[in-house]
């Protein structure tokens, strides 16, 4: 056995996976063979040292152990947001022609599959009690809805509100009844959406859903301010 | 906050959870949906993982990525955790396999690791002295090791430091089991290289 050979084998024969003739064989020459035994004994200690490598830790184990916890309930209402999407890009697309008791039905519809899927969402990442119930009272903005998008939004749910009082005072009370239930269930998807945002705020799906619950408010006025 | 106080919230962190679990029994709850259990299997385990993406990745900021990847991943797949393996076991294939994706994604090619060449030159000038001195030291080799070409140090790391067999190094990675060995002995030859350089 010439050294090149040798150490061909080499690192099988630390490895304790030769068979016995090519283990004698090895040894012989190793026997008579200083470099090749300087070969044999670091690579010895390379093994050595390698399998008692300590073990390092994260800079930082609570941070990343946030990080991992934001990355998870991220993970958990997107199945519910993308159904919630799908359902809001579909309709938006649509012209309308309804009469008043279709676009009343149509919208409670739309919000109460809203509201199923918030609550679901809401029950597996345990959320904290979500405070103005769907009352119909006004929830203030929360401490993260100053961004110009939503401030926009405010506005235009304000402005269609006053046209919608102005002209409540001419409405039927069927079709009053049905105005108010269906502020009833656009204010509780909104006051979940925002309650979401604000515990996520840096959760682009739950600032989407927040947007998607405003802008289905504005459709919803838009369509009893033509009545 | 400072890093003191993070590593005494640590071991408070495991404290405030009942007594220490097996793991098995963290893994269960875990997949119950007990969050403190998942909390404490991180706290038991980051450690492992992390050194294990680290050594691998040799980048610090890549190796928390993947660690938090690794930790996401096993709490979507806890659930499928059988207990017929230890779960350091399934908790390491599931590193290295997420490690793996990561140096595909990148393109890093594990199995044709570019090299100057095979070491010719067999013929070992032999020490001044007759004393041989050592020549590893553990922090030397952690250098050493980050220095190797990718696909050396995947199967280097795997091999001698993870205690993966060749045959269950050539299924990670989709290389015969002579290609491990070969892949191993280079690199610990280029280590050893390596390690001369630097005493």
């Amino acid at each position: 056995m010439n050294c090149t050979d040798c150490h061909e084998m080499i690192s099988d024969y630390v490895d304790g996976m030769l068979d016995l003739g090519e283990q004698t064989k090895i040894e012989r020459h190793l026997a008579n063979c200083e470099p090749c035994r300087a070969v044999r004994d670091d690579l010895l200690q390379i093994v050595h040292f390698s399998g008692q490598l300590v073990m390092h830790a994260p800079p930082n184990p609570a941070d990343l152990w946030q990080r991992i916890q934001t990355q998870i309930v991220a993970e958990q209402p997107r199945t519910a947001t993308a159904q919630l999407k799908n359902w809001w890009q579909r309709l938006h697309s649509r012209d309308f022609n309804f009469s008043i008791p279709q676009v009343a039905a149509v919208a409670a519809a739309l919000i109460l599959v809203a509201v199923i899927s918030l609550a679901v969402f809401k029950k597996s990442t345990d959320a904290p009690p979500i405070a103005g119930q769907g009352n119909g009272k006004e929830v203030p903005l929360g401490y993260n809805e100053t961004s110009p998008e939503f401030q926009e939004l405010e506005q235009r749910i304000r402005e269609l509100k006053a046209t919608v009082e102005q002209r409540k005072a001419s409405w039927g009370s069927d079709l009053q009844s049905s105005f108010e239930r269906s502020m009833v269930y656009v204010d509780q998807s909104l006051d979940e959406s925002r309650q979401e945002y604000k515990n996520n705020p840096a959760d682009e799906a739950c600032r989407e859903l927040l947007r998607n619950a405003y802008r289905e408010k504005v459709r919803v006025l838009q369509g009893f301010a033509n009545f | 906050m400072t890093l003191a106080t993070q590593n005494l919230m640590m071991p408070a962190i495991i404290e405030r959870a009942e007594e220490p679990s097996s793991d098995l029994d963290l893994v269960k709850a875990a997949a119950a949906g007990d969050h403190a259990a998942f909390e404490q299997l991180y706290y038991l385990h980051n450690r492992r993982v992390y050194s294990l993406c680290l050594r691998m990745l040799g980048n610090p900021n890549q190796a928390e990525d993947l660690t938090q990847e690794v930790f996401f991943q096993l709490f979507r797949k806890i659930g499928s955790f059988r207990g017929d393996s230890a779960f350091t076991t399934w908790l390491h294939r599931l590193t290295v396999n997420q490690v793996l994706m990561h140096f595909r994604k990148r393109g890093v090619r594990l199995e044709h690791t570019s090299e100057e060449g095979d070491f010719t030159n067999v013929t070992e000038t032999p020490l001044g002295s007759t004393r041989r001195v050592s020549l590893v030291d553990r922090l030397a080799l952690e250098k050493a090791i980050s220095e190797l070409p990718p696909g050396y140090r995947t199967v280097f790391l795997l091999h001698d430091v993870e205690g993966y067999e060749h045959e269950e190094i050539s299924t990670l990675l989709k290389v015969s089991v002579g290609t491990s060995k070969s892949q191993l002995h280079k690199a610990r030859m280029r280590l050893r290289e390596l390690l001369r350089t630097q005493h």
